[in-house]
């Protein structure tokens, strides 16, 4: 079993990801620079966060276009987990792999703050090993991630339980308040119709060990665990 | 046949049903508020100014149509395009 985690330039966190795949978790996992990715060595990929091509044009746009996403569409088709954290799930959205869209913060400020997340499906391969209605603390760090989808695709998205994370307060309720970033519907990440790909704008790798995290919980590692209970069953 | 250069500009904006907060704050904050009160509303864009040979104007401009829908200069789901060429 080996996970990929994919290094784009201006990544970060890479190394964050790596870390918690193998010291955490206790995977086999292997940081692969984007232009030399084959998706035949590895069985789940990670696309982590970061501000891959400075953000131009759009967040994940120019990296949606890397040889590396025609592998990880490979890895998709065939059911193998694919995670896109912040500047992954961008990616994983411009390259059609999830539905949506990130624009930028309706604050039009870069927010880093720890934020409470609500599981609103356990079906995914990151989700498995929640309890629907989790909610768990996770940092965000970015400047576009306000999750659009058009209204009228919403249904879809609910009625296929496409919606994985929302925004929420201590409670698990969806207010405006709890929203840090103006994304429609509380929406804070999505999986593809599968389940086997799932993008998040928090970041679960810089909250899945009590001493990185000041609620004193590691709730954020079972989406990794989650992960590894699908690739050793 | 010979080449000509043309510049080509695109124009990317959101959709518009989203909300431009950046405009909001413009037309609101400094238009409105400092003498400009006719302004009823504003959204921004981002320009590409592409310069490109092509052998005349219709293929210039279906080659900057082919790159804003195949390289997603605009996003499909939140943005529109329109391009203009000289």
């Amino acid at each position: 079993m080996k996970i990929a985690v994919l290094r784009f330039p201006a990544a970060n966190c890479d190394l964050d990801a790596l870390h918690v795949l193998r010291d955490v978790i206790h995977m086999n996992a292997e940081l692969v620079w984007h232009r030399d990715f084959k998706e035949s060595r590895f069985d789940a990929a990670v696309l982590p966060g970061g501000f891959s091509y400075g953000d131009h044009l759009r967040g994940g746009v120019i990296s949606a276009f890397s040889p590396a996403l025609k592998e990880v569409k490979r890895m998709a088709k065939d059911g193998r987990p694919v995670l896109g954290i912040c500047n992954g799930f961008q990616t994983l959205t411009e390259a059609g792999l999830l539905p949506g869209a990130l624009l930028r913060n309706q604050s039009l400020k870069f927010v880093c703050k720890w934020v409470q997340l609500k599981v609103t499906t356990i079906r995914t391969s990151f989700t498995r090993k929640f309890v629907r209605g989790d909610v768990f603390q996770v940092p965000i760090a970015h400047g576009e991630g306000n999750y659009f989808i058009p209204p009228e695709q919403l249904k879809e998205l609910e009625d296929n339980e496409q919606i994985v994370f929302k925004y929420s307060d201590f409670k698990g309720n969806e207010t405006p308040e709890s929203n840090p970033n103006g994304s429609f519907d509380n929406i804070a990440g999505v999986c593809s119709p599968e389940g086997n790909v799932v993008g998040l704008m928090p970041h679960p790798e810089r909250a899945s060990e009590r001493i990185l995290n000041p609620f004193n919980n590691e709730k954020a590692r079972l989406v990794f665990e989650s992960m590894k209970e699908v690739l050793v069953r | 046949m010979t080449e000509k250069e043309f510049v080509a500009e695109v124009t990317i904006e959101y959709k518009p049903s989203l909300s431009d907060p950046e405009g909001a704050t413009i037309a609101n904050d400094l238009m409105k508020r400092n003498g400009f009160e006719h302004v009823d509303r504003v959204r921004t864009a981002k320009l590409l100014r592409i310069h490109l040979k092509a052998a005349n104007k219709d293929k210039a401009k279906s080659m900057v149509d082919k790159m804003c829908r195949e390289l997603r200069l605009a996003n499909p789901v939140s943005q529109d395009y329109s391009v203009s060429i000289a």
